[in-house]
């Protein structure tokens, strides 16, 4: 067939591909796992309300959007929901009906409120969401549509999957369709019939989908409910083939949807079963009939027993009830689960002592023994409290890049990562090289890491081989045996004694990085003065200042990058913190941040850190560069981290299955390969202080909160705000979208029980031998069995700036204005310290009673 | 030290009756573990024991006659500890990854059954005896599977793994029932002085070849274990390293039946050649981890098999034992790929060698361990039969490729010494340690009854996978493209194993798929 591309067709094909991008908008685009980037699986419908995408999401997916009315009610009976908090809730999302006047059933009186109440607590269960925008073969074929989906896994895996297997998809040099064109006619699992036709496709995927809707009786105008049925039907191979679509890596949607609709109408056909037409695909479910506010009124007069209830009573009961649908009840509750924990941080916030000020204006101050700077990661709201707690150590967060957006490669790396926020593209590139003087020992540790390596690289090519593998077997086996063995009886000590044999053999070489030649000078000041202007410390600086990322040890596992540091791309952020540091070491930054106000006095030091989160052992970095005037305040330091650290894992020992109150068992978690629970991550995660630590040193924040630092009074014009709110407070919804939505719906959200967890080319994890390939995180991140260990609420974000400086910085971005608008995260702020609180709603400031 | 055998083996199966009887509290958990820890222990000691003395043995005698026993020879000196070891640390490996999880007592209660039946099995003395140990473990390799049974996916492994069982342990009864039928309850030390007529002998012999073909998921029984992955990772390790070796273990035992008939040795030499060559084919082609290990299993258990065809029972009793470590310590690891792809992306940069010294490299690898494997043969292993060196040549194989890949990416002269001396390493460890396996099970393993065709066979199977590797690496278009498409499509579909149904195209097909309701049917991802 030859192509002869008409401008007719030309513009047909340009509409079914944008057809198609709008139906991938209710798709996500989920990262391979080396690189998990956590994101709101319905980041495509956040110009939506909140409650609205949630309802898009079920007929999509029949996914859940918020727990269940029978979880909300056992909150309800446990008193972690209250009446005082579904009053709130409702007079938020329901101010109308709570206006009304109150109404009598038999001889009791209700307010609105109580009757609401009344149907929240006993109103009849609203029924999971069902998938109702089907593909034709799910309408009249469920056996077909499998079929289909299983061609789908086979093909799409094999082609995304080719770097993991020794033969590899033949023909895949010339991009997915085509490849897969040459193939499906030769696969025997399909009638003869189809195979003839499918040998006969259009050589290009529009042209394909094209002729299926033709096939079909669609008008290519009107296909976008059919796109979208297929590509929501497995929502994580679609979503990995449009993150590899952003890769031009030769597989884009519309090959997708090509491949699939040439199957279903192929497979409809050869059964003689009918290709449906547009109109029918909503055809689908009208479940039974939600109870009416009548009904809903008898139930209740039912259950609490009122005896004779005239009709007039129960007229204006319905009137009351009638202004709150049975769905519109999960919000609700929602609201009320969000406003008990939020209204309990805002009191507890709002008693701060008075006799501490804000920290940025501190000249009077005495200076702390040392100022530590920490990643935004609730996490790291942990180590600080223990810290700070242990003597006059100041702590600020800040994203965990330290604004330092870098291409970076280790010293025994032969390519480079990208450790960075994942929608800034690097243009810095930093190398890890040996300092001087340790050029052989960083010799050794590359030539033994090359030899590591090589004789990986032969294992692995014995065990992927036609004629290779069997003696290996016999001959591996006994050494991998009692290896398996002790790592799994011994882990600890066999871990320590890997480590001794590695630094025995090729100890770590002390090295620094070549920031000098990744950044100009400029860019060096300039990304140091907004880190140092963002968090409000550009007096008072302490003897030593320590930036600290953080990363996760953990092994044997495929979400090790989710607990990594996000604002490094779901990489460990020690380079990061590193690069910042040697920047601020440089007396010409230290110049030109003097020439722009910041006068660092010459007895500071900088240097860079990492938390291990697992383990809670803050790791000084480049100890080397400590000048030896400073050795004892980085003894001291270093002792009051360790004692933190220890005190930080005990606490967190409470809630780790097994651990019990041991630090130790806290800490081998790192070494253990069958942990499943190294560590919660960010389960827990509900708020956003954006504001000076005064605000919330008192509290014990429980690691769920994301702690910016922000000095109101040094950003008159309101940029470095600006910057906060659009960049880390839009990671933090992310995150908190991710750990919500992978609760709420952990089939559909998250990726199941990691037990069963199949690594499918270095991708993702399918469940088991077969599937969708899993999107979200696993149940193990968010739960331990049924016992849900994230409370699934939306972020609350609390800043204390200047209320028409937040406002206009909200009306100035479309996706802030989507975010809070809508309902994503929440909003509460505050002008000074001593003012009350305001809620921000899409009419403005609201001010709230104070506690 | 009697009392001391039946307290090892039956162990586990009490404590899977505490865990049962006490509604698996942590405590009965716990107990568990101690008991399996225990019996590992047990074994070890109980095992050397009998390897320093003489053969422990314990039997149930009612007039004179053996009703059951079960016995430590040689060769369950080194099964014992080996099933009972693998089984506690994959309970101790169990006990952390299933925390949290609803199944995990019935998890330990399985296992435990599991490590019983199969301990029971490496030791009966009796053919009844092996034969109800056998089905006990299917019994329990049911309810492993069962662990996540709400999931569609693991019903499938069920019924597909519960198919094959119940058509091989038919076969074991059957020949069971008519070894029995004529001389009584009989001990398998009894097997080789039999009188029985060679047609009977042969269909004797072909029944407990289908048993052991069924239970090492061998063509045409091989659709089970693919289908075995929606259970927790430890039902996988235990499956690989433990459930699968019964076959060539059954063959093993009842090697004078076996033997008996040339015909049945020579379809077990070309099943198990053809699914050696069909599972590594397709392991090649998967890009999951856990199928690709599922596919290279049953790959290992076609050569472990073939290798038994071959009468080289020694060699086979090696290969269970090393390739059950290797496995289990894969399946337990898998959740590492993600950091492996990691750890390859990052490798350290290694100039590429010219096409000269490539050459040199190849010629090196492939030369030179073939002759280290011809000069130290003969001193290392010099009791190999003919079927046992034949096999040699597998050796030889993994040497070479693993040898080239690590000159390949060596740099330096010390590279290619380390590399080279790894080689000559590998060989002479691997040759001693059969050698000294060998010698070792002599005692209770029929002396190999090698056939001096075994060399056409092992050559034949040599030359069937260097047909597919040709094609795997012949150009994807062009004179034999469409052989390679087309056999990569086969590969491809064969290795997939559907969500539900078990061969849906074929079933849709057969049968006119009704118009169904105007319902939602829910996405079959999330089932």
């Amino acid at each position: 067939m030859t192509t002869t591309t008409t401008p007719a067709t030309a513009a047909l094909h340009a509409q079914l591909r944008s057809t198609v991008a709008i139906a991938a908008r209710a798709i996500s685009t989920p990262w391979p796992l080396q690189t998990f980037i956590a994101q709101n699986p319905l980041a495509g419908l956040e110009h939506e309300s909140f409650s609205r995408a949630v309802a898009l999401a079920g007929d999509r997916f029949g996914a859940r959007g918020t727990l269940d009315e029978s979880e909300f009610r056992a909150a309800h009976a446990a008193g972690r929901i209250t009446d005082v908090d579904l009053l709130a809730s409702l007079s938020m999302l329901h101010p109308e009906a709570m206006a009304m006047p109150a109404s009598t059933l038999g001889n009791s009186e209700f307010t609105a409120g109580e009757l609401l109440i009344a149907d929240l607590q006993y109103g009849e269960q609203v029924a999971r969401p069902a998938r109702t925008r089907i593909t034709p073969a799910e309408r009249v074929a469920p056996d077909i549509a499998l079929v289909i989906d299983d061609l789908t896994a086979k093909w799409v895996g094999a082609f995304l999957g080719a770097s993991e297997t020794s033969w590899a998809m033949p023909g895949r040099e010339n991009g997915f369709y085509t490849a897969w064109r040459d193939l499906a006619a030769l696969d025997r699992t399909l009638p003869s019939k189809v195979r003839a036709t499918l040998s006969a496709l259009p050589e290009c995927p529009e042209d394909a989908i094209l002729s299926a809707l033709a096939t079909a009786g669609v008008d290519p105008a009107d296909a976008l409910g059919l796109a979208e049925a297929h590509l929501t039907r497995l929502p994580g191979w679609a979503g990995h083939v449009r993150w590899a679509a952003e890769r031009t890596a030769g597989i884009d949607l519309t090959s997708y949807l090509a491949m699939r609709l040439s199957y279903e109408t192929l497979l409809l056909a050869a059964h003689g079963l009918p290709q449906l037409a547009n109109h029918d695909l909503r055809a689908g479910t009208q479940s039974i009939a939600p109870p009416s506010a009548r009904d809903r009124v008898e139930r209740i007069i039912a259950i609490l027993g009122i005896p004779s209830a005239a009709e007039g009573q129960i007229v204006s009961a319905t009137r009351v009830l009638n202004t709150m649908q049975p769905v519109d009840r999960a919000f609700v509750w929602l609201g009320a689960f969000e406003y008990h924990y939020r209204a309990t941080l805002l009191a507890e916030i709002a008693a701060a002592p008075a006799t501490i000020e804000a920290t940025g204006a501190s000249d009077g101050h005495p200076r702390p023994s040392a100022q530590l700077v920490f990643c935004i990661d609730p996490r790291s709201e942990g180590i600080r409290r223990h810290l700070e707690a242990r003597g006059s150590w100041e702590t600020f967060g800040f994203a965990g890049f330290f604004a330092a957006v870098i291409r970076f490669r280790s010293l025994v790396s032969g390519s480079s990562i990208d450790s960075c926020p994942v929608l800034v593209s690097p243009r810095n590139t930093v190398d890890e090289v040996p300092l001087r003087g340790a050029h052989s020992a960083a010799a050794r540790q590359l030539a033994s890491a090359k030899q590591a390596n090589a004789f990986r690289g032969a294992f692995s090519a014995a065990k992927h081989d036609l004629l290779a593998p069997f003696s290996l077997a016999e001959a591996s086996g006994w050494i991998a045996g009692p290896f398996a063995a002790a790592k799994t009886l011994a882990s600890a000590p066999f871990a320590t004694l890997r480590t001794r044999m590695r630094n025995a053999v090729a100890p770590t070489a002390p090295s620094t990085l070549t920031v000098d030649d990744g950044f100009t000078l400029e860019e060096r000041v300039l990304f140091t003065h907004a880190m140092l202007t963002l968090i409000g410390l550009t007096t008072n600086f302490a003897r030593v200042v320590v930036l600290s990322g953080h990363g996760s040890s953990t092994v044997n596992n495929p979400f090790a990058s989710s607990l990594d540091c996000g604002a490094c791309g779901g990489n460990p952020g020690g380079p990061n913190a590193r690069v910042a540091a040697i920047a601020l070491a440089d007396p010409a930054v230290r110049e030109a941040l003097a020439h722009r106000g910041i006068v660092i006095p010459d007895d500071t030091v900088f240097l860079a850190a990492e938390h291990d989160t697992v383990t809670d052992q803050v790791a000084i970095l480049d100890s080397h560069s400590t000048p030896d005037t400073h050795t004892a305040d980085v003894a001291a330091l270093t002792a009051a981290l360790s004692a933190a650290g220890h005190a930080l894992s005990q606490e967190r020992a409470a809630s780790l299955p097994g651990a019990g109150t041991s630090v130790r068992k806290v800490r081998e978690r790192a070494t253990h390969w069958a942990e499943v629970f190294p560590e919660w991550g960010l389960a827990g995660n509900a708020a956003m202080v954006i504001g000076p630590r005064a605000m919330t040193a008192h509290i014990d924040l429980e690691r769920r909160v994301f702690l910016h630092s922000y000095d109101a009074s040094i950003d008159a014009d309101g940029t470095a705000l600006e910057t906060i709110m659009t960049a880390p407070l839009v990671v933090a919804q992310w995150i908190n979208a991710q750990y919500y939505f992978s609760s709420v719906d952990r089939r559909v959200f998250g990726s199941g029980s990691k037990t069963i967890h199949n690594v499918h080319g270095g991708l993702g994890v399918i469940s088991g031998h077969s599937g969708d390939l899993r999107i979200g995180l696993p149940e193990q991140s968010v739960a331990v069995g049924d016992r849900l260990i994230h409370e699934p609420m939306r972020l609350s974000a609390i800043i204390e700036a200047p209320l028409d400086r937040i406002g206009q910085i909200i009306s100035r971005n479309t996706m802030l204005r989507d975010l809070f608008d809508n309902g994503w995260i929440s909003l509460t702020a505050r002008p000074t310290p001593k003012s009350p609180w305001y809620r921000y709603d899409t009419y403005g400031w609201k001010e709230l009673p104070s506690s | 030290m009697t009392t001391a055998l039946i307290i090892v083996i039956f162990l586990p199966a009490l404590a899977a009756l505490a865990i049962v009887a006490l509604g698996g509290s942590a405590a009965s958990l716990r107990g568990a573990r101690i008991a399996n820890g225990f019996a590992a222990v047990g074994a070890i000691v109980l095992a050397i024991g009998a390897t320093i003395g003489t053969p422990i043995s314990v039997a149930a005698n009612v007039e004179g006659a053996i009703v059951a026993g079960f016995e430590i020879d040689r060769l369950s000196a080194v099964l014992l500890p080996f099933v009972l070891g693998v089984g506690f640390v994959v309970q101790i490996f169990a006990t952390r990854y299933l925390r949290g999880d609803a199944a995990q007592p019935r998890f330990f209660a399985s296992a435990s059954l599991l490590a019983t039946a199969t301990a029971a099995m490496v030791t009966a003395s009796t053919l009844i005896g092996l034969a109800a140990a056998w089905t006990i473990g299917s019994v329990a390799v049911w309810a492993l599977l069962s662990l996540y049974a709400p999931l569609p996916a693991a019903r499938l492994g069920v019924r597909r793994t519960m198919t094959a069982f119940a058509l091989g342990d038919a076969a074991l009864w059957t020949a069971v029932a008519i070894v029995v039928a004529i001389h009584g309850n009989i001990t398998l030390e009894e097997l080789a002085t039999l009188e029985m007529p060679a047609g009977t002998v042969a269909v004797i012999a072909a029944l407990l070849l289908v048993a052991a073909l069924a239970r090492s998921a061998q063509l045409p029984f091989h659709r089970w274990l693919p289908a075995t992955l929606a259970a927790p990772t430890p039902v996988s390790a235990l499956l690989h390293a433990g459930v699968v070796n019964a076959g060539g273990i059954l063959l093993v035992r009842t090697s004078p039946l076996f033997t008996a008939s040339d015909i049945v040795m020579h379809v077990a030499v070309a099943i198990g050649a053809a699914t050696a060559v069909y599972g590594t084919v397709l392991m090649l082609t998967k890009s999951d981890v856990k199928g690709a290990l599922t596919h290279s299993t049953m790959g290992q258990m076609g050569f472990m098999i073939m290798t038994c065809g071959l009468g080289a029972f020694s060699v086979a009793i090696f290969h269970i034992v090393a390739h059950g470590m290797y496995k289990a310590g894969l399946f337990a690891g898998a959740g590492g790929a993600v950091n492996t792809r990691i750890a390859h992306q990052n490798a350290p940069h290694t100039e590429p060698h010219g096409a000269a010294r490539s050459v040199a490299h190849a010629i090196i690898a492939w030369g030179g361990s073939l002759a280290i494997f011809l000069v130290a043969t003969p001193a290392l292993y010099p009791e190999a039969s003919t079927s046992s060196t034949a096999l040699l040549i597998f050796g030889w194989f993994s040497a070479a490729v693993a040898t080239s890949a690590l000159l390949r990416s060596s740099q330096t002269a010390f590279g290619m010494f380390l590399a080279v001396l790894t080689g000559i390493l590998a060989i002479v460890g691997y040759l001693a340690a059969l050698s000294a396996f060998g010698a070792f099970v002599a005692p209770a393993v029929a002396v190999d009854a090698s056939s001096a065709t075994a060399g056409w066979f092992v050559g034949g199977f040599v030359l069937v996978l260097v047909a597919a590797e040709a094609v795997r690496r012949s150009p994807t278009y062009g004179r034999f493209g469409r052989l390679h498409r087309q056999l990569y499509t086969l590969a491809l579909a064969a290795g997939h194993v559907p969500t539900v149904s078990s061969s849906p195209a074929v079933r849709a097909v057969r049968s006119r798929p009704r118009i169904a309701p105007a319902t939602a049917v829910p996405s079959p991802a999330h089932q």
